[in-house]
Formats: C-alpha cells, sequence, structure tokens
C-alpha cells in the first residue's frame, strides 16, 4: 500500500512537474492578456470581438507564412527573389473581386461607395517614395511591425513610436501640400470607365505587375 | 548514438505538428485576403494601420492638451468624424491589437514567442529613422501599407497604384541607402 502511494505520488508529481514547465509565466501572460481582452470585447459590443477575432485571423496567416510587404520590394530590388511578390499580387487579386462585390452592392443600394478611396496629389508621390526609403531603413513594414511585436522584438517598439511621431508631423504637413500644389479628387476606376471597364483595367494592371515580377526575377540569371 | 542524432535531427522536421508547420505564401495571401474582405464587409473599412496609430496619437497628444483637431488633416470631414467619434477602443484599434494577438498565438504555437532584444545603438536609430519616414509618408499619401497599398489597390483606387509604383522607387532608393550604412 505504501508503495503504491509513492507511485502515484511521484507519477503526480512527474506530472505537475511537467505541467509547470509547459505553463511559462510568458505563456500564463499571454493566456491573461487574451482572457482580458476578450472580457472586455464582450463587455462593450459583439461587434468588438468580431474584429478582434477578423485581426487574430489577418495575424496569424502574417506571421505563419512570414509575410512582409516590405520584403516583398525590397526582395525583388536586391535579390531578384519575387515570390513575397507573387503572393502580394494574389493578395490584390482575391480582395479586389471581394471588395468589387461590396462596392457594387453598396452602389447598386444607391449608398456612398465604401473603400479606402483617396485624394490624389504631389503629396501621394512623395509620400509613398518616403514610406519606401523608411520600410527599408527600418526593415520591415507597418504590418511587419506588428508582427515582430507579437514576436516579442523590442526593436519593433521602436518602430511604433517612430511611426507615431512621423504620423503627427504627416498629419501636420499635408495640410501645407494640399493648399500649395493641391490635389485632385479621388480616381476610382468605375467611375470612369463603368463596373466592368474598371474592373478589366484593374486586372490588366495586374496582369502587367506580374509581367513586371517575372521579367524582374529573367534578369537575375 | 550517432544513428539517433542523425535520425532526431532529420525528422525534427517532420515531427512538427501540423499547428507548428510555416505556411507557403499563398496560402497566407489568401488568408491574409479573406480576412480583408470580411473586415471591410463587417466593418466597412479595409485593414489600415497607419490610420490607427495617427488617431491614438492624437489623442495621446489631447490628453497634454496640445489641440491637432486645428491641422488641416483633421479638417476633412472623414478625417473629423474620426476623432469625434473616437473611443479608446475603435474599430482600427481592435483589428490592429486582434493582429498583434494572432501574431503572438502563432509565435506561441511555433514556439517562437520569447524578448529579443537588439544589439546596437543604431538598430534603435534605424528603427527610429525608418519608423518616422514611414510614419511621414503614411500621412502624405493617406494610407500605409495595409491602408494604401493592400486596401487602396483592392479598392481600386489610383493613389493605392500611386502608393505601389513609388514606394517600389523608394524601396530602391532606401537599399542602396542601407547598403552604404552597413557597410
Amino acid at each position: 500500500m505504501k508503495t503504491l502511494i509513492k507511485l502515484r505520488s511521484a507519477s503526480f508529481l512527474a506530472f505537475a512537474e511537467r505541467f509547470i514547465l509547459l505553463i511559462t509565466p510568458a505563456k500564463m501572460g499571454i493566456a491573461a492578456i487574451g482572457m482580458l481582452v476578450l472580457w472586455a470585447a464582450f463587455q462593450s459590443a459583439w461587434d468588438n470581438l468580431v474584429l478582434w477575432l477578423l485581426g487574430a485571423l489577418l495575424g496569424f496567416c502574417l506571421h505563419r507564412a512570414r509575410f512582409c510587404l516590405a520584403a516583398a520590394f525590397r526582395d525583388a530590388v536586391l535579390f531578384r527573389d519575387i515570390s513575397l511578390s507573387k503572393a502580394m499580387i494574389i493578395i490584390f487579386f482575391v480582395s479586389t473581386i471581394g471588395f468589387a462585390f461590396i462596392q457594387f452592392r453598396a452602389y447598386s443600394l444607391g449608398l456612398p461607395i465604401p473603400g479606402n478611396i483617396h485624394p490624389i496629389g504631389f503629396h501621394t508621390v512623395i509620400g509613398a517614395f518616403i514610406f519606401g526609403v523608411g520600410m527599408v531603413l527600418a526593415g520591415g513594414c507597418v504590418c511587419s511591425m506588428l508582427a515582430r511585436l507579437g514576436e516579442g522584438y523590442v526593436l519593433a517598439l521602436f518602430i511604433l513610436l517612430g511611426i507615431m511621431a512621423g504620423s503627427l508631423a504627416g498629419a501636420y504637413n499635408v495640410g501645407w501640400w494640399e493648399a500649395t500644389i493641391g490635389s485632385i479628387k479621388p480616381v476610382f476606376f468605375p467611375d470612369y470607365l463603368g463596373w466592368a471597364g474598371g474592373i478589366t483595367l484593374q486586372f490588366l494592371a495586374l496582369g502587367l505587375l506580374y509581367l513586371l515580377c517575372a521579367r524582374i526575377e529573367r534578369k537575375r540569371l | 548514438m550517432d544513428n539517433q542524432d542523425y535520425y532526431s535531427q532529420n525528422s525534427s522536421f517532420s515531427e512538427k505538428r501540423w499547428w507548428q508547420k510555416d505556411w507557403p505564401y499563398w496560402a497566407g495571401a489568401l488568408g491574409i485576403a479573406l480576412a480583408n474582405i470580411l473586415l471591410f464587409a463587417f466593418s466597412g473599412r479595409p485593414w489600415g494601420i497607419s490610420s490607427t496609430i495617427t488617431n491614438c496619437s492624437v489623442k495621446a497628444l489631447q490628453a497634454f492638451n496640445f489641440q491637432p483637431e486645428g491641422w488641416h488633416y483633421f479638417m476633412k470631414p472623414a478625417m473629423a468624424a474620426q476623432l469625434q467619434n473616437f473611443d479608446l477602443l475603435n474599430s482600427g484599434l481592435w483589428v490592429n491589437l486582434g493582429v498583434v494577438s494572432g501574431v503572438v498565438i502563432s509565435a506561441v504555437l511555433m514556439g517562437e514567442f520569447f524578448p529579443r532584444k537588439f544589439r546596437s545603438m543604431r538598430q534603435i536609430l534605424l528603427a527610429l529613422a525608418g519608423g518616422f519616414l514611414m510614419g511621414f509618408g503614411a500621412r502624405l499619401a493617406y494610407g500605409c501599407n495595409a491602408g494604401a497599398l493592400l486596401g487602396g489597390v483592392s479598392s481600386m483606387s489610383f493613389h493605392g497604384w500611386l502608393f505601389a509604383g513609388f514606394t517600389f522607387l523608394g524601396a530602391i532608393v532606401g537599399s542602396k541607402l542601407i547598403l552604404r550604412i552597413i557597410r
């Protein structure tokens, strides 16, 4: 009987030891944060929980596939490696189809067309250029920064700080650009070419982009 | 003993559980596109990061009694509305908190979640400078790579395509710059 109790307690100790080693403090902290977030989401509205879940899906795919839009550009430039660029084109292609459905539905209901449709001007060109430079300097794009935050890189906090400061400076500055040089109103393809024409133009442009990527790759050899 | 080491080294990759494996790029791309479409359908706005960061920074500034509402950027009705209807847990913040949480979950499942310290001051300076340029450029171009690139191009707006083209040029210049800095 004594041996039996000893054996049982030994195996229980072994199990407890494995359990404690498995659940490290970091994982406990993560679980606590996760439960806090879910509790807060449940408290305010289910909407926020759905948004959080969709974001989690985004983040999961982002990390699991080691995705980085900055690397898509940088690898194409430095190493003539277009695998990420091709994946980016896949995102454009699938998203365009999905977004077009949503936009057309809103249009046919008479609602304003949703989506990221913003004015164009010299500030767009300059802003995109500066963004490209900053992207390579920081070693990743904005979504990569979020991914590194999730992986535990302390450096990502500094990138975030920089983005916060830069956003404020940019928000202050964009007024000057628009007042001085001006900008034209947004260009939404279906406004000018109709829905079929706009979608066709979009697919043609994506095809051209793919050809450009293939040409970049071919020049490697 | 030797055989066992070789075997464990060789099969450790195939012994990864299914929730630990890397995904191919196209699988991640499909997942991101699907999530973005669902997000757009549900909330009416595609995924955007820099706009969220801008709004949160503005709220932080307001806590310190600056007044960014007068800036031109916030005179636009859409942006002013975002500021008025802001509550700390607005839609953009929830999505991006979710993104970080999703990355944490994926990293923990793969065993890759641990604090990684930086090596030198130069890394910090590069990070700050790069981040500043990214934030600045994102505001000038009305979006970062998630908002203007993924969202803008998918919304069939020309500003997204302009963004793509000139980001590419900027990446070329930036790559030359960083090669010079690293040397």
